[in-house]
């Protein structure tokens, strides 16, 4: 009874302090959760959750992934309380949670609790036995200053699990294919089949060359990307096995690929998009989603991809990447979509600080990530800011990018100009957080002086 | 005369866990720059490893779990690597590759991983990770300019007894005769140029070969650019 009462003043809390906040004019996403876990730490293992709690993590692919399930389970109608603002750690989570649930009857008011986590969150978050299903994009190398290594986040995962768990996992990557042989319960495994966008070898370094089993070096008939790809051990059973959801023809001229007999097609021509495609379209038909319903999701109702406002400069269109450092794949992805685009091109990258979380100025990342794919003679000039351009310039220039194209800027101010001046073709802009506001300002002063 | 220089990257695809693998382009760009050739030769696990036919030996950080992988080959060549450092190889060693010169590893479980043995000292795994950016004088740099090395150190433990000659003011490090130790993780070479000049001017003079530093290129002008930015006002470590 003083567990109830308890349970129903922590919801009590959390909703009034989420009104307050928005009285204020404040987010309000992180604070409730706070107060309330103050008063009851243990309240999130009281509430009554959904049939589905389903979280997925990983190194990169997570925020993609939750948002494209969500947009196909709600387009069936159900209701999905997610983490749209990305937020996971433990005070946010409990927002979520705790104003979306009933303060009498503690029981959530959602068919599915969706969330993209952090893993080393996860056990502080849920007790053993609520999430109902697991899925895990990839392991590679992330922010190592706080993660040190891919298989310290890979043992923090496994630590997270328990019986009760249906585990969705990307067999493409060795590591977590580990977990195949390990976990003895439901698992369902994704993947993408050979495409003609692989390699057939890397030049950059991959993590888990070797058979975790017997350390002989896999054979990859295929990298997507990374040490994600289509591999076995030629001297023991470790292999990538049958995959259950496979992505094969995968075509992003078209934006088009197929699972089994379903053709779907991608929101975004890129290849990540195929990833968090094919996880959506797994663990929709894991919650016995009608498989048309499904399809409808994603090839007639598509989902709007993130865009942010489009810009223009002297009639040259400006996109604006993401730009993920310290996570040499991510960053990659961003340099692939580039040298994919036809025709003249200008980059812009840099950034002021290495990260938003720490002080710390390591600067290794930059040695793993394939600079060398812009090697494009398409690429007209690489304008480059930022308190790192010159460790930026000897990367490029260790890629064997020319002198001549590249371009340092030492004032921000002058960067427009200097692009209007030195640079031909459509700009993509690959700048970390803390130089995309500073960007979009001074391209919003031109839209203004335009304006006047 | 050698006009030449052989690089070993030994366990080029199991010890390069934090961009280690821009050590071995930077020794490369800078051997070239002096007009000697550079061959690298990339040494996987399983391939047949030869101690004495390189002038340059590198090995990077891992994880640990191939950090033990690698330990569990290389016991074999045990007397190979220790005649070779003795003989006057130059070995650049880099992040926890160190810790395998040493008599062992102790872990938290008290268990302990027996090192190559080579060098005296030991490694202790720490309660928790290691992870701060670390600037040090190296007084071995006959010049004051670049004497401050940039260092980024990311491992489970620490170098415990280490009585041999150092090349910086703090344990993880180590110089004996041609053979450089030191904990820090990632490009060093390339972030540090006056540091890889000095490690090539003493294998050029080893060589019989002529090393004029050539401090017109940009590594420099990025490392300067850091000092100032990062070091001159900084009270890290």
């Amino acid at each position: 009874m003083v567990i109830r009462m308890r349970t129903t003043l922590a919801i009590m809390i959390c909703k009034f302090v989420t009104f307050i906040c928005h009285l204020f004019k404040k987010n309000g996403t992180v604070y409730p959760g706070e107060r309330a876990i103050k008063f009851f730490p243990k309240v999130l293992g009281k509430i009554d959750y959904p049939e589905y709690v389903v979280v997925v993590t990983g190194s990169s692919g997570k925020g993609s992934s939750v948002s494209m399930i969500a947009h196909i389970l709600e387009n069936t109608g159900k209701k999905v309380i997610w983490n749209k603002s990305g937020s996971n750690i433990l005070n946010a989570i409990s927002t979520l949670v705790l104003n979306n649930t009933s303060t009498f009857s503690h029981k959530m008011n959602a068919d599915v609790l969706l969330l993209e986590m952090d893993e080393r969150f996860i056990k502080e978050t849920f007790a053993p036995g609520t999430i109902t299903h697991l899925c895990i994009t990839n392991i590679t190398r992330d922010q190592p200053a706080r993660n040190a290594h891919p298989l310290m986040v890979f043992d923090s995962i496994t630590e997270n699990l328990d019986e009760n768990i249906h585990l969705v996992l990307n067999v493409d990557d060795p590591v977590l294919n580990r977990i195949k042989y390990a976990y003895r319960n439901e698992i369902t495994t994704f993947g993408i089949a050979k495409t003609k966008y692989d390699a057939k070898s890397l030049s950059y370094p991959v993590d888990f060359a070797y058979c975790p089993a017997c350390h002989t070096k896999l054979e990859y008939s295929s990298y997507h990307y990374g040490h994600l790809g289509v591999y076995n051990c030629p001297r023991c059973s470790f292999s990538r096995g049958k995959v259950e959801y496979e992505a094969e023809a995968v075509d992003l001229d078209k934006g088009t690929f197929k699972i089994q007999e379903d053709e779907l097609k991608l929101n975004k021509k890129v290849f990540f998009a195929v990833y968090y495609t094919t996880l959506a379209y797994t663990i929709c038909n894991l919650l016995d989603i009608d498989r048309e319903k499904i399809l409808e999701g994603i090839n007639e109702k598509m989902m709007e991809t993130k865009r942010g406002k489009t810009y223009s400069l002297d009639n040259r269109e400006i996109e604006m990447l993401e730009s993920k450092n310290e996570n040499a794949l991510s960053y990659l992805q961003s340099l692939n979509y580039i040298k994919m685009q036809k025709g003249k091109k200008t980059v812009v990258m840099g950034f002021e600080n290495v990260s938003r979380r720490y002080s710390y100025n390591d600067l290794s990342w930059l040695w793993d990530v394939d600079f060398e794919v812009l090697n494009d003679e398409q690429i007209d000039k690489i304008f480059l800011i930022g308190r790192f351009k010159y460790d930026v310039t000897v990367r490029l220039e260790y890629a064997g990018i020319k002198d001549d194209k590249i371009v340092l800027v030492d004032e921000l101010e002058n960067l427009l100009g200097s692009i209007k001046e030195n640079s031909k073709g459509k700009i993509f802009t690959m700048v970390c957080f803390d130089m995309t506001e500073a960007i979009t300002n001074l391209l919003k002063e031109v839209d203004d002086e335009k304006g006047n | 005369m050698k006009k030449v220089i052989k690089i070993a990257h030994i366990y080029h695809d199991l010890l390069n866990l934090y961009g280690e693998n821009g050590n071995v382009r930077a020794l490369r760009t800078f051997i070239e720059r002096q007009g000697v050739d550079c061959e690298v030769h990339n040494i996987s696990f399983g391939d047949k490893l030869d101690f004495s036919s390189y002038d340059l030996y590198y090995m990077g950080s891992g994880m640990e779990e191939a950090e033990y992988m690698a330990l569990s080959e290389l016991y074999d060549y045990k007397n190979d690597i220790k005649n070779a450092i003795e003989n006057g190889k130059t070995f650049l060693i880099t992040g926890n590759a160190m810790e395998m010169f040493g008599t062992k590893i102790r872990l938290r479980s008290t268990r302990n991983v027996a090192g190559l043995d080579i060098f005296e000292y030991n490694a202790v795994e720490s309660e928790s990770r290691n992870v701060s950016e670390l600037f040090y004088e190296c007084e071995e740099l006959p010049i004051d300019e670049g004497r401050d090395v940039v260092g980024f150190k990311n491992c489970n433990s620490n170098i415990m007894n280490n009585t041999y000659d150092r090349m910086f003011k703090f344990p993880d490090n180590i110089h004996y005769k041609n053979f450089y130790g030191m904990m820090f993780v990632g490009p060093v070479c390339v972030r540090n140029p006056y540091f890889t000049d000095y490690i090539l001017e003493n294998l050029f003079d080893e060589l019989g070969l002529k090393y004029e530093p050539r401090t017109d290129t940009i590594e420099y002008k990025a490392y300067h650019e850091f000092v100032n930015n990062f070091i001159r006002n900084s009270n890290l470590d």
